[in-house]
């Protein structure tokens, strides 16, 4: 009998190592443990430090009262940082809409995962200098990045930014170094740009409401159902690429300013003028298929 | 036998501490809501009974089925403001006890009255609520509002609105979404929203209702008692799906698509609605575009008669020749 209350023992042993082998491993990041270090290689204090590939997990709220400190940083490649649904929140404070300055700025970045093919979901961050800082081949998903002192988002080359809202920061809601993909993006009342970068392939986005362009891109950029208005400056500011089912309403400056490139493919697509702005600005518009600008059928 | 018995004693509180703390690991942090913690409380600043009350800013999820009997009573109520709050049902269901009224055609025309709300968030911004479904309240099935996230929910047979985001707000965002039944609108979103892969179908009113600036993309409207979607200014609808819609419209001329000024409908289909196939409705001067699309067997033909101040991409099929008015 004890043979057998032994074995039930090691069984159960057993089933509890197997259930913990089962799932990827992983290590948590607890506000508690964030004050003594939540791992090897994090020292006490923040910023928590990330010093090993892998997945980590959010199991609370991060509140930072200092200003000027970062809350998450890591230097290695392949980390996924999965927020579960919590929140960083840093103590910069950001007034306006859209944001016209801050009465408490911070230089610090919410989450800095500067190399490459790193991933941060599932959360929000609010209150840093940079809200995410994500390097080459990154991606940032389900995220909410709101009232930083700078830019919400900045990532590098060959990011993807799908299901986000960056809001209220005081610079560009997202800056897209190159070649990055935004989806299912939603920017407003920034005080910079909705978006800056350069070839970016943009697919139901809205920019609206932001303190200069809606979307400032360079050169060889894709762009469908796409809608910007009432931005401070144009809606649409792209060097060259191929634009389609795009809105471009209501904006202080042009609806679509060509920055004087003549690769500028439009297609279906609304581009009309506010009372004090104008529809296009600057040469180089080629359109392949019928738009609307403003009362014509025919675009200039 | 009593060392077995010791034995046992110790296997069985180790097996209680193992699952604890595997349960513990499993949660990550979650807060969890149940129908026995919802009798009881549930965490800090939630009162015994319903709804349940989520007043800090954190991640929630569901553990299982929550079941309202009283008609007053809402099923979660958010209260936290400013802060974000996500809110996962994990699969399962928020059920109220309304019953709903169904005419000939199956639409929803009325249900119990009560106050009661199955997701109530609208005093918080920045709520993220996903994987569930949500029915028989006899108000708004959920009811959010600024930079509001919901996806992969059916909030069908609610006695008002399905899904609300106030119109007075901004950013909502809405993917995989089902209303099916409700009888007010199925969803209603505020401007400068993005809609995903809507089903909405035998609301008592309209299927989905945008305000301006927003962009819908694979919407399918069927046999609603109003139009079958409305978009408003400066909005896009691509591949939008509106069929049978109408038959109970009072307030509307029960079009299948309806938009306005700058708008643009492309690539979508409109049939047997009862007013308009798609009607773009444009203030004085201004413009709308029609793309791509389909109109077939409504009530007033493919468009409104006179077609005021719509501009056609090319491609459009309207009745009986591809030259619409």
């Amino acid at each position: 009998m004890l043979n057998l209350t032994r074995n039930m023992f090691i069984l159960i042993v057993l089933l509890v190592s197997n259930a913990s082998f089962a799932n990827p491993p992983s290590f948590q990041i607890d506000p508690d443990c964030v004050a003594s270090g939540c791992f090897a290689g994090d020292n006490p204090g923040f910023p928590v430090e990330l010093t090993k590939s892998g997945v980590y997990v959010l199991t609370g709220n991060l509140v930072l009262n200092a200003v000027n400190t970062a809350a998450i940083s890591g230097s290695n490649n392949y980390i996924t940082l999965d927020l579960n649904g919590f929140s960083i929140i840093g103590a910069a404070q950001c007034q306006g809409a859209p944001v016209t300055g801050c009465s408490t700025s911070s230089t610090a970045t919410g989450v800095d995962l500067s190399a490459s093919g790193n991933i941060v979901k599932n959360g929000m961050i609010i209150g840093f200098g940079s809200g995410i800082q994500i390097g080459k081949s990154g991606r940032v998903e389900d995220m909410y990045v709101k009232g930083n002192s700078g830019t919400g988002i900045n990532c590098y080359d060959d990011c993807e930014i799908e299901n986000v809202t960056s809001t209220e920061n005081l610079l560009q809601g997202i800056l897209c170094q190159h070649d990055c993909l935004l989806q299912s993006v939603i920017m407003t009342y920034n005080g910079g740009n909705g978006a800056r970068g350069s070839s970016v392939r943009a697919y139901y986005v809205v920019s609206s409401w932001n303190g200069v362009a809606g979307i400032d891109f360079g050169l060889d950029n894709t762009l469908t159902a796409v809608v910007t208005r009432h931005n401070a400056a144009h809606g649409l500011s792209l060097g060259s690429g191929a634009i389609s089912r795009v809105i471009s309403t209501s904006n202080a400056g042009a609806a679509l300013d060509t920055q004087n490139n003549s690769d500028l493919i439009v297609h279906d697509s609304v581009l009309v003028k506010s009372a004090a702005g104008v529809t296009i600005n600057g040469t180089g518009f080629n359109q392949t298929g019928n738009n609307q600008c403003d009362t014509d059928l025919v675009c200039p | 036998m009593k060392i077995f018995k010791n034995n046992l004693k110790q296997v069985t509180g180790m097996l209680i501490l193992a699952l604890l703390s595997n349960q513990a690991f499993a949660e990550n942090g979650i807060f969890e809501i149940n129908q026995d913690c919802a009798l009881l409380g549930c965490f800090s600043g939630d009162s015994a009974g319903f709804p349940v009350t989520i007043s800090e800013t954190g991640s929630y999820q569901l553990t299982s089925d929550l079941s309202v009997t009283d008609l007053n009573q809402g099923g979660i109520d958010v209260t936290a403001n400013d802060v974000r709050v996500n809110l996962n049902l994990n699969g399962h269901s928020i059920k109220g006890v309304a019953t709903c009224a169904q005419d000939a055609n199956g639409i929803v025309t009325s249900c119990d009255s009560g106050n009661g709300v199955g997701i109530n968030g609208d005093v918080a911004d920045y709520i993220k609520i996903e994987n569930g479904f949500v029915s028989g309240f006899p108000g708004i099935g959920v009811s959010v509002r600024t930079n509001a996230y919901i996806k992969n929910m059916d909030v069908s047979f609610n006695g008002s609105i399905g899904i609300y985001g106030d119109i007075y707000t901004t950013a909502f965002r809405g993917q995989n979404l089902k209303t099916i039944g409700n009888a007010g609108t199925g969803i209603v979103a505020p401007k400068g929203s993005i809609l995903q892969d809507v089903i909405s179908q035998r609301n008592g009113f309209s299927g989905v209702f945008t305000e301006d600036g927003s962009v819908l993309s694979s919407i399918s409207a069927k046999i609603n008692g109003q139009s079958g979607i409305t978009i408003s200014a400066d909005s896009l609808l691509e591949y939008g799906s509106s069929e049978n819609n109408g038959s109970r419209s009072t307030s509307d001329a029960g079009q299948g698509i309806l938009g306005n000024s700058n708008s643009l409908v492309i690539e979508s289909t409109s049939s047997s609605n009862f007013g308009a196939g798609i009607e773009i409705l444009t203030a004085a001067g201004s413009y709308g575009s029609i793309g791509h699309s389909y109109m077939k067997g409504n009530y007033t033909g493919g468009a409104s008669p006179a077609w005021p101040g719509v501009i056609q991409i090319e491609g459009n099929f309207c009745e009986t020749n591809t030259t619409c008015p």
